[in-house]
């Protein structure tokens, strides 16, 4: 069984007594209780947001909050006196060519300021350094310098010295310029002449049977301009021509009027267009007669008949004063298209023959153009090949001959351009006929194939596709 | 080993797209072989923008000069890809309408 709980309530007492507790003492344990209690508090928190910044900072912040409280203050006090005699030292130096002289004295506290006396005389007053500098002195002179110390309680004055100023004062002469740079040589060399080749190993006078010779040679003067005279001196005939050499320095040219039989000097230069000091010549005497034969040409290139100069007389090559230039940059043009030039000519006057060569220098196209004209469009025909070919202008005036050759470029048309500068020709298709052709047919029979396959394949379809049929494979509902 | 520039990525993902294009042109052929009706005709307009897209891929692929006439091809080839396209996609929502019964 469970007993009940009495339910009869416990009545106090009031009349019984209060423990006894002094009101006073009582007070103020509750208010340090509580100040304590805060204060631990606040140090907890300071401690935990200090440790959580950082313990560097936290002791930076303890050190900053009460190391001046523990700080030692040091207190220097300094007494002036009566200033001291000063000593002076002296040196000399060079400041470039000029000497100067250097005095230096002892620091003084009981100094404000002071004065340097040079031969007498005040030189420098109220100094706050103990030291000076006098630029103004003469090499190998001495002078008398004395020091005046000026304080608070008193002046003092140093001993004189004697200092003398350098007298070798050294001043190196200026380095020499460097030596300008060796002037590049330059050369040109005529090669051949007709079937005649490597004339630079030729002992004899060579000899053709042309009456338009055609010569070849090379300079290093690249795309440099080639001025070329003939002298005949029985005939005093000259012929004056000027060209250009290619990007590689080769250069060709034929006499564009016939010479007669007999004996020609050839005289050639070459000249930097950009850079007219840098020139090179070379001549040559040849003979217009009949061929050399084989076997003389071998026996004169291996020098079995002596060391035989072929090489005319110095003489400078006179300009011809007439010059053709084309006017496209590139100086490539495709057959069809019309060719621009321009032409300066001193003279002025009459016809000029204006031929284009190819690369024989053989004239192909003739034509004649008026000298009050300086220059035109030659139109450049659908027939003629891709290659280089010059284009020619001369006139022949009282026995001298002048003419003037520019090269120019005929490309092939392009039959597909693939960018600006990316063409593609027949004659680059014919030569990459191969695995483009084959490359094209198998894209094509790739095609063709899966083109068929899905076609059979579409055959073998049922050719009708009905509600029903997409019903029962679950495609609709 | 391969130097690989901007230019060649350029060539190389034209000749890509070209290649799936007309594989896609197959693939939609076989597609009109085999249907019948509107189906049939959805698929005929979106072969035919297929093939716009790709004649225009094709034309793009090589320089044409700016004086030519085919110059304006290319975008003619977009503007019918993109009408041929609308017109299959029309065609064929209208007929799945029909399908569901729509009204």
């Amino acid at each position: 069984m469970m007993k009940k709980k009495s339910k009869i309530k416990k009545i106090p007492d009031k009349k019984a007594k209060r423990p006894v507790v002094h009101q006073k003492r009582y007070f103020f344990s509750r208010w340090t209780k509580i100040l304590f209690r805060l204060a631990a508090g606040l140090v907890i928190v300071y401690l935990l947001v200090g440790l959580s910044a950082g313990p560097g900072i936290l002791k930076s912040d303890l050190e900053d909050k009460y190391g001046k409280v523990l700080g030692v203050v040091n207190v220097t006090v300094l007494v002036r006196g009566v200033p001291g005699k000063p000593v002076v030292s002296a040196s000399t130096g060079c400041n470039g060519s000029n000497p100067y002289l250097d005095l230096d004295w002892n620091d003084d506290y009981g100094a404000d300021y002071f004065d340097v006396w040079r031969n007498g005389a005040p030189l420098a007053t109220g100094l706050t350094s103990s030291y000076y500098r006098d630029n103004n002195v003469s090499p190998g002179v001495t002078y008398a310098y004395y020091v005046f110390v000026t304080g608070p309680l008193g002046t003092k004055q140093s001993d004189e010295i004697y200092p003398a100023a350098s007298s070798s004062c050294y001043v190196p002469p200026p380095p020499p310029p460097p030596p300008p740079p060796p002037t590049p040589t330059t050369t040109i060399s005529i090669e051949s002449i007709d079937k005649i080749t490597n004339l630079s190993h030729f002992y004899c006078t060579p000899q053709t049977k042309s009456k338009k010779p055609f010569f070849t040679g090379i300079t290093d003067i690249l795309q440099g301009k080639i001025s070329l005279e003939i002298v005949y001196p029985k005939a005093k005939r000259h012929i004056l021509s000027n060209t250009t050499a290619n990007i590689n320095g080769y250069w060709s040219w034929r006499a564009m009027s016939k010479l007669k039989k007999g004996t020609y000097y050839l005289y050639v230069s070459a000249t930097d267009p950009s850079d007219s000091s840098r020139r090179a010549t070379d001549s040559l005497v040849f003979k217009v007669s009949s061929n050399m034969k084989a076997k003389t040409i071998r026996r004169c290139q291996l020098s079995q008949l002596g060391n035989y100069s072929i090489k005319a007389l110095a003489h400078e090559v006179e300009p011809a004063n007439l010059i053709l230039s084309i006017v496209d940059e590139n100086k490539a043009i495709h057959p069809g298209e019309n060719l621009k030039y321009s032409f300066v000519s001193e003279n002025g006057s009459g016809d000029y023959r204006l031929q284009i060569l190819d690369d024989k220098k053989e004239p192909i196209f003739t034509t004649v153009v008026s000298a009050s004209s300086d220059g035109g469009e030659i139109e450049i025909s659908r027939m003629i090949p891709p290659g280089n070919y010059g284009l020619a202008i001369s006139e022949e005036k009282e026995g001298v001959d002048v003419s003037s050759i520019s090269e120019f470029q005929v490309k092939e048309r392009p039959v597909l351009v693939l960018a600006p500068g990316r063409e593609i020709t027949m004659r680059q298709i014919l030569d990459h006929v191969g695995w483009a052709a084959f490359a094209a047919l198998a894209a094509l029979a790739i095609f063709g194939i899966l083109l068929g396959i899905e076609f059979r394949l579409a055959r073998r379809s049922k050719l009708q596709v009905a509600e029903d049929d997409l019903k029962e494979m679950g495609m609709i509902d | 080993m391969f130097n690989i520039t901007k230019e060649k990525i350029e060539i190389a993902s034209e000749i890509v797209v070209i290649v799936l294009s007309l594989v896609s042109i197959i693939f939609a052929s076989g597609i009109v072989w085999r249907v019948e009706k509107k189906l049939d005709l959805s698929f005929k307009f979106l072969l035919a923008s297929i093939i716009f897209f790709s004649a225009g891929e094709l034309a793009g692929f090589f320089y044409i000069p700016p004086s030519s006439l085919l110059v304006y091809f290319v975008p003619a080839a977009k503007i019918f890809f993109a009408v041929f396209l609308l017109a299959g996609m029309a065609t064929m929502r209208g007929m799945i309408r029909r399908i569901d019964g729509e009204k």
